[in-house]
């Protein structure tokens, strides 16, 4: 397997305060990763420093091969779904038009084609939302707003998704349906990136889950006890049972 | 007359541009800091007999390079970096002035307005200004939807975000100190966010605020002036307080509904 992602004893500080400590980390094409971690923890950092819009003081990290910070051709392939929080929603825009906005960028600017216009639909078919490419992303509901900004980045072609607690604000029906819109992109090669502060659903649907509190404690697959031991330990009993309880159902 | 309405339709389309990017980035002190800090360099400009417009926008062009520039270097928000250059470029003006012996009449219709000042060369600057910024939105209309959208994922992306804002900041800056002479430095921000304000529960995309708004802000200039003219008022103030009362019976319309 190809490595996409390789960090090693990587530090981040802002303002004087460590914000990341000692981060090793290797992420290989074709996983699906859960980094989970309580509020504050450096998980938005972290997913930051990977796509280059901050730099590190101490550490390595390569992404395709080169520093994030150096990319150029390969941005193409990373597709990026940021927390719902910075997304403006009071410019007014049509779901067609944001999804666009992935092809757009990959073709540096240029007119749609008739090819991207045929990509986006096709995309847009399979999350199930062509049927709302003339409404307003703000008339739509969470789990649908979730869907139009995966389909933003799927229309890039990328090589990795990265979702920055892409489930806050989506209700438990549309989550489900949510993850397993992610799993099948998993299953058709697709590597993903998912941080959450929310370890419920996460650790069913991921591969492989690490948990980051500042350094990044331990990573496996997540089964692992041991981490359901470091879970109960960062957030509590409640929380064990109901991760192990999940497991016991596969 | 003639002059004012075609500089006040001219300055209608280019505050629509400009206005709708500060109100749905929320950065519209930035106007108002803009405008304010032009004030430092018209003062400049009518001590040492230069054309005050080129030094206000020199003093605008420096608070939209400045700030962020601060913002980097020490941990404060933008509003109070900007509450405190814009108040000090103002300061900077009043004591520029009391080193003026001559006669400031131009003063007043700088900082509230005077349709009489505008002349030919106002009118042909606008137009050819305008001519730019509307190749600028074209050229780069999705990125700029995509920087106000998600900024995040525009930088991901492959946008320089940091260079995309600071040209329309700088843009922005001319044209404020450009709107000053019709609407008065003190009055400009309210044109830059009154008119998208307005149209922006019923528009369906940047354009249509753009387009929408400078409507709305034409009609706003045109009965303004018509108004001061025969009730000779400021001409910037009767346009603001029309463009408000507009506001408000947009904003019953919508409470109705």
């Amino acid at each position: 397997m190809n490595k996409i992602i390789e960090i090693e004893n990587l530090f981040f500080s802002y303002n004087g305060e460590t914000i990341l400590e000692d981060i090793n980390l290797s992420i290989e094409e074709g996983d699906f990763w859960g980094i989970i971690g309580p509020n504050g923890a450096g998980k938005t950092t972290l997913l930051k420093i990977i796509v280059g819009l901050l730099k590190p003081q101490k550490g390595k990290i390569f992404i395709f091969g080169k520093y994030p910070w150096h990319l150029k051709e390969e941005k193409k392939y990373i597709g990026y779904i940021p927390q719902k929080a910075e997304i403006e929603e009071l410019l007014p825009l049509k779901v067609f038009d944001i999804v666009s906005l992935g092809r757009r960028a990959i073709n540096e600017w240029r007119r749609l084609s008739s090819k991207d216009i045929e990509i986006i639909e096709k995309i847009l078919r399979e999350l199930e939302i062509y049927e709302l490419k003339e409404k307003l992303f703000k008339d739509l509901s969470g789990g649908q707003k979730q869907r139009v900004l995966i389909a933003k980045a799927l229309v890039m072609e990328p090589k990795i998704l990265l979702l920055d607690e892409p489930t806050v604000g989506v209700d438990l029906s549309s989550q489900d349906r949510f993850y397993n819109i992610l799993e099948e992109l998993n299953k058709n090669g697709l590597t993903i990136i998912l941080i959450s502060h929310d370890i419920g659903v996460i650790s069913k649907k991921v591969k492989k889950l690490a948990c980051l509190n500042r350094k990044l404690f331990l990573h496996g697959c997540p089964q692992d006890i041991r981490i359901h031991k470091f879970l109960s330990k960062m957030y509590g009993e409640e929380v064990f049972f109901l991760t192990h309880e999940g497991e016991e159902e596969k | 007359m003639q002059r004012a309405l075609i500089s006040g339709l001219l300055i209608s389309i280019i505050s629509s541009i400009i206005g709708s990017y500060l109100v749905l980035r929320g950065m519209t002190f930035m106007g108002s800091g803009i405008s304010h800090s032009a004030f430092g360099g018209i003062a400049l400009g009518i001590l040492l007999g230069i054309n005050p417009l080129i030094l206000a926008i020199f003093f605008a062009l420096l608070i939209v390079w400045f700030i962020p520039y601060i913002k980097r270097k020490i941990r404060l928000r933008e509003d109070v970096t900007i509450g405190i250059f814009y108040t000090t470029a103002m300061a900077l003006g009043a004591i520029f002035l009391t080193f003026h012996k001559g006669y400031t009449v131009d003063l007043f219709g700088y900082l509230f307005g005077n349709i009489l000042a505008v002349n030919i060369e106002d009118i042909i600057f606008s137009s050819l200004f305008l001519l730019v910024l509307i190749i600028f939105e074209v050229k780069n209309y999705w990125k700029i939807v995509y920087l106000v959208f998600d900024p995040t994922s525009a930088e991901v992306s492959g946008i320089n975000t940091f260079l995309l804002e600071e040209t329309i900041l700088s843009l922005s800056a001319i044209a404020i100190v450009l709107s000053c002479k019709l609407i008065g430095i003190i009055l400009i921000s309210a044109l830059l966010v009154i008119p998208v304000s307005i149209v922006l529960p019923w528009s369906k995309s940047l354009k249509e605020i753009i387009i929408f708004s400078s409507i709305i802000g034409f009609l706003g200039i045109f009965l303004g002036l018509v108004l001061s003219f025969y009730l000779n008022l400021p001409s910037g103030a009767v346009i603001i307080t029309l463009l408000t009362l507009l506001f408000l019976l947009s904003f019953l319309r919508r409470k109705r509904k």
